[in-house]
């Protein structure tokens, strides 16, 4: 075999073998998409109207803990972190905005979906997960948690979270929540 | 490049702990962003000296506390309460300043000329977090914070002098603080 006709041969070689491998990665990346089936969460509409979101802003929401940008779970409020600016860079001192509780819900939501959605399949069977866990410290049962313990199982505050978890929120418990 | 046994071996002791005294001073003893905001604070007022009144409306637990350029003298809970919510306020005088943490125990300060306050670490060296906080004038007034502190000791890590103010800082964002306390204007103010 010639020397050309041996470059002709590796070049071609090597297009089979790149083809081989486009057609390869299209397949192993193709999604069956009525294969999925989405996630049942906790409603977005109960947890702004139902005084959830209030209660995390109030409770959780502060400054010094998950209102600050670099932190998981982060919650915007009017007394903390905005989502927003005001007028000529000045602070947003309006009320707590529509894009700020949708953006509250989708963070705890999407702090572990498959088990709050777990929670309100079960209808609060299912509890193990960070949302509940988190507040009570590990002194009150539950996980490590930076700001320590700040819920107890009893408090109207816990009831607020799994009450909405669980697809049976009660307002008065969110109400009474954010007043103590 | 591998050096020889022989010459590790012939290092002092005194060697030993230059190199590590180097390492640590250089690679891994300090914190960088505490350093960024410590240097964000800016340089001292040559007509303030160091001590109670200096440096009103800055989050004093970032350097008085452990590690910090003024550990010598550790704060559990300081900050700076103002008369208005005006950008040329003065500090506040004489208010009390009550504090109740998670484990119901409570301390008072009282603000000074410039409206600082502060609480040493010795004083409160089991401050259980989170703690709540209430303000009294001296012309009667009350504000009662609405919200409890989580884990911040510095109030003025999340109050910060108004836009404006000769106080405020170029690093201060709008959007991640809330205005300064004030407490003898006509109603509670500043609380977040």
């Amino acid at each position: 075999m010639s020397r050309s006709r041996w470059t002709t041969g590796v070049a071609l070689a090597t297009w089979a073998a790149a083809f081989a491998l486009l057609a390869f990665s299209n397949n192993a990346c193709s999604v069956d998409a009525g294969a999925i089936s989405p996630l049942a969460l906790p409603d977005k509409n109960q947890f702004i109207t139902q005084g959830v979101d209030t209660f995390m802003q109030r409770r959780c929401g502060t400054l010094d803990c998950h209102g600050q940008v670099g932190r998981p779970l982060r919650i915007y409020s009017p007394n903390g972190l905005r989502l927003n600016d005001g007028p000529n860079g000045a602070r947003d001192d309006r009320g707590i905005q529509a894009n700020e509780s949708a953006a509250n819900y989708y963070a705890v939501v999407g702090l572990e979906p498959e088990q709050i959605s777990l929670c309100l399949t079960t209808q609060g069977a299912f509890t193990d997960f960070l949302l509940l866990k988190k507040p009570l410290g590990i002194d009150q049962g539950g996980v490590r948690h930076k700001g320590g313990s700040v819920l107890r199982s009893t408090d109207s505050g816990f009831d607020c979270l799994l009450g909405w978890a669980s697809g049976q929120v009660d307002k008065a418990k969110c109400d009474d929540a954010v007043m103590q | 490049m591998v050096m020889p046994y022989k010459t590790i071996r012939r290092f002092s002791p005194f060697a030993w702990a230059g190199i590590v005294a180097f390492a640590c001073t250089f690679m891994s003893c300090t914190d960088p962003v505490r350093s960024q905001r410590i240097a964000a604070l800016g340089g001292e007022d040559p007509a303030v000296p160091t001590g109670p009144l200096h440096r009103p409306g800055q989050p004093c637990v970032l350097c008085h506390s452990s590690g910090g350029p003024a550990s010598s003298a550790p704060f559990a809970i300081a900050g700076t309460i103002f008369e208005t919510n005006s950008p040329d306020s003065m500090g506040a005088n004489g208010v009390q300043v009550l504090f109740i943490d998670a484990a119901s125990s409570q301390r008072r300060s009282d603000t000074n000329e410039v409206g600082n306050f502060f609480i040493p670490e010795s004083d409160w060296s089991d401050l259980t977090f989170p703690f709540r906080v209430g303000l009294l004038s001296m012309d009667g007034k009350q504000v009662a914070m609405n919200s409890t502190v989580n884990r911040e000791g510095s109030c003025n890590f999340c109050h910060r002098p108004v836009p404006g103010s000769p106080l405020a800082l170029p690093t201060d964002d709008p959007r991640a603080s809330i205005p300064q306390v004030f407490v003898t204007a006509q109603a509670a103010g500043g609380t977040p």
